[in-house]
């Protein structure tokens, strides 16, 4: 019969889709009724059965077919989390700036020592470094919304999730500035900065769409739902046609559009559950280019990454804590909360390893994909609790209301 | 168990509790941060013994001091309206006034984590969470029991016109309730509320106290959810019948009317309460929640009908010389002329929803209200 199946699945990716999908669905719900973890844990591990490891119904790295839906999942969930931001929380607490500094600088530069003392190349520590000061958005989102977590911690999470994604794009901008000389000249800088610059203003027009033209243009509540998801669909390939930076364009603009907006509410919580279908692609997606292979190459490193990793943002977040209005409790559920790595990591690793010839070296990929393979699994379940530890999710989340 | 005796303390001396409620400006729901506001509150050295939580975490108390004039009660509540907003500031929450918050799901509510509130939570099921609800109570200083319990049951008939005059709460479950203060519908339902018995010494109030306990209905004062409490620790009789109005000044005012109100009625005792005088407290009481100023109350000996609003007119115009004698002159005349225009909060409330179109909105305006 898995025969018969595999055939099928190999027919088209469509078939192989919807056979994901629905073992997606029912892995979410094992995991979350059996192992009370995260659905998207559950989501991945699907993926990872029908991925180059498992059954491989689909092909390895993902054909062009199935990669929009990715790239769709990818955008709103970032855009989400870029929406319920508030970056003028900074300038009213100063110490919550200083705690996502330090927790990124720390984790980067732990990093790069670490790789440099096993021998990696200068380019291969930092780009993996950058990579590594990301905490997954959509990991973040995915959970807080599962969990309809609000309080501090939540809060602080999804800031600090924001702002350290930029940050990592911004290092790997300006190390692809410096990578092929030793020096920065405003040459090497040039392509970086005008990718910046035409994704912020592709970020701009995205956040002016959705936050004014869409209610202005379109009433009632599912006329705006669905012009926003075909605008995010739309942007999503541009961004990728231009070869601008999706996480730039998607997370900036939620960000843009959460400064700007007068209004609340131009969308409903992730999308009216076409966000619990954009996490449910893009785990599942994620899962299926991942592979056990990776690890027995990596896995070893990526358990150093993984734990210099947790070490460093941990320590990050509790030095300016306190400062920021946050009880010692809180402060280490948040300190454990910013350990996913995701989705955002692989697409990264995919285009600096399209990008750059210095790192081609097959450790590179193996630490990033093997870091990303556990912390998928690792990661969300940490968050969870941690957000639970801190009294922060819906108590009456999971009894079967609807919504849960 | 016997009653703890009534402190004697300053006549007509005033202290407010407000419960204010806490928002999450990403969609101005509840947020459950009142903990950590204290938290806040408790590192700083100013204020902390006045912030205090309630029942649910989205809710948050300030209670003044005692204060013999309305301008310094008016100054602490400012001052501490603008502490909590530093606070609410750097932990990126938003506070406003109100009776009911506009749209807020009570089955999301989150107990304060005290045994004191898990025991009520455990004791009154859901009631606890429906008690999300936000109001003021107005503390006015007694020399004894007795004045005490005269101003409980005398301050009854004007019941009505606090609630009136501080309805703000039009709005639950982001729906227009149409009354004036929906909020009161909450307390109903728990068992001991309502008013207290016609006793009109502090003796006899103890001995209706410990009648009581010794039923084992009650366990302490607080177990009295009465319109009008009598509070003897405090030597206070505390009127809990107003909903947290949208600006402090008229949270202040409210305070100025009751202290005016029993100066008039200790000064001249114009009525000897009766027990007939409760024949009409339940009507009056739902007409003013349900229409506000525009209700009906019946006057119990004239047997009269007459519109809230005029009611209050005319009470405030006979509290003139006690208004300037407790020094509450400007308090009077902004409540002389809302009631003449029949001005409430839950007007403006309505209003401003008419304009949004948004329950969101509409918290969120509240937000910005609360700050003027």
């Amino acid at each position: 019969m898995i025969a018969g199946l595999s055939d099928f699945a190999q027919l088209d990716p469509a078939s192989s889709l919807g056979l994901l999908l629905l073992l997606a669905i029912v892995c979410g719900e094992l995991v979350q009724r059996w192992l009370r973890l995260p659905r998207l844990c559950g989501y991945v591990l699907a993926g990872l059965f029908v991925g180059p490891s498992g059954m491989a119904w689909l092909p390895a790295p993902l054909g062009s077919d199935l990669r929009p839906l990715l790239w769709l999942g990818l955008g709103l969930l970032l855009f989400e989390l870029g929406s319920r931001v508030d970056l003028r929380w900074l300038r009213a607490n100063p110490p919550v700036l200083l705690t996502s500094l330090t927790e990124s600088a720390l984790c980067f530069a732990s990093i790069y020592i670490l790789l440099r003392q096993f021998d990696f190349t200068p380019e291969a520590a930092y780009a993996i470094g950058a990579i590594a000061v990301a905490t997954s958005p959509t990991v973040v989102i995915a959970v807080v919304i599962e969990s309809r977590a609000r309080g501090q911690v939540t809060q602080r999470l999804q800031l600090l999730s924001a702002l350290n994604t930029l940050y990592s794009i911004g290092l790997l901008m300006l190390g692809e500035a410096v990578i092929e000389s030793s020096t920065l000249s405003l040459n090497r800088l040039q392509n970086p900065l005008l990718l910046v610059c035409a994704s912020f203003l592709a970020a701009c027009m995205l956040a002016i769409a959705i936050g004014r033209w869409i209610p202005r243009l379109l009433e009632g509540e599912q006329a705006r739902l669905l012009a926003t998801l075909a605008l995010v669909l739309l942007t999503a390939m541009l961004v990728q046609f231009y070869k601008l930076s999706l996480p730039l364009v998607f997370l900036g603009g939620g960000l843009l559009l959460r400064h700007f907006s007068e209004r609340l509410r131009i969308f409903p919580d992730h999308f009216g559950g076409v966000g619990g279908l954009a996490a449910l692609l893009l785990f599942a997606l994620t899962g299926a280019s991942l592979s056990f292979s990776d690890l027995t190459q990596g896995g070893v490193i990526a358990l150093m990454i993984i734990a210099t990793r947790v070490i460093a943002k941990y320590l990050g977040v509790i030095c300016f804590a306190g400062r920021g209005g946050l009880s010692p409790a809180k402060a280490h559920c948040l300190g454990l909360a910013l350990t996913p790595m995701s989705t955002i990591a692989v697409l990264q690793y995919h285009e600096q390893a399209g990008r750059t010839a210095a790192l081609a070296e097959p450790m590179f990929g193996a630490a990033i994909l093997a870091s990303v393979l556990i912390m998928e699994l690792l990661g969300p379940p940490l968050s969870s609790r941690a957000i639970a530890r801190a009294n922060e999710a819906d108590a009456n989340v999971g009894d079967g209301r609807h919504g849960a | 168990m016997a009653l703890e005796a009534f402190k004697s303390s300053q006549p007509l001396t005033l202290g407010v509790e407000l419960e204010l409620q806490v928002l999450d400006p990403t969609d101005y729901n509840l947020a459950p941060c009142a903990p950590d506001l204290i938290y806040w509150v408790g590192k700083q050295s100013a204020h902390s013994d006045r912030i205090v939580p309630e029942i649910t975490q989205s809710m948050i108390e300030i209670n003044t001091g005692v204060h013999s004039q309305h301008a310094s009660l008016l100054e602490e509540l400012r001052a501490l309206r603008d502490h909590l907003h530093k606070g609410a500031g750097v932990l990126n929450v938003r506070l406003c006034g109100g009776g009911t918050h506009p749209f807020q799901d009570w089955p999301e509510r989150r107990i304060t984590d005290s045994p004191r509130h898990h025991k009520l939570s455990e004791l009154y099921g859901y009631l606890a969470k429906q008690f999300t609800v936000f109001g003021q109570h107005i503390h006015v200083g007694c020399a004894n029991g007795d004045d005490a319990m005269y101003l409980l049951h005398a301050l009854g008939r004007y019941v009505p016109h606090f609630i009136a005059l501080s309805a703000s709460s039009p709005f639950v479950q982001g729906h227009d309730t149409l009354f004036q203060s929906a909020r009161l519908n909450a307390i109903a339902a728990f068992p001991l509320s309502g008013r207290a018995p016609l006793v009109l010494t502090w003796r006899e109030f103890e001995a209706y106290y410990e009648k009581m306990t010794a039923t084992g209905v009650v366990a302490s004062m607080k177990d009295f959810y009465w319109d009008i409490r009598p509070k003897p620790n405090y030597g206070t009789i505390e009127i809990r019948v107003c909903d947290t109005p949208l600006h402090v000044s008229h949270a202040a005012d409210l305070a100025a009317y009751a202290q005016a109100l029993c100066h008039y009625l200790l000064e001249q005792r114009p009525i000897e309460p009766i027990d007939d005088d409760y024949l009409v407290y339940s009507f009056n009481r739902f007409q003013a929640c349900r229409f506000g100023l525009e209700g009906t109350m019946v006057d119990p000996r004239s047997r009269r009908h007459r519109r809230i609003a005029d009611d209050i007119v005319e009470t405030l115009t006979t509290l003139r010389p006690h208004a300037e004698a407790v020094a509450a002159e400007s308090a009077h005349q902004a409540l002389l002329r809302r009631a003449a225009r029949g001005e409430s909060d839950a007007e403006h409330c309505r209003t401003a929803f008419s304009e949004f179109r948004s329950p969101q909105e509409l918290a969120r305006w509240q937000a910005r209200q609360w700050l003027v």
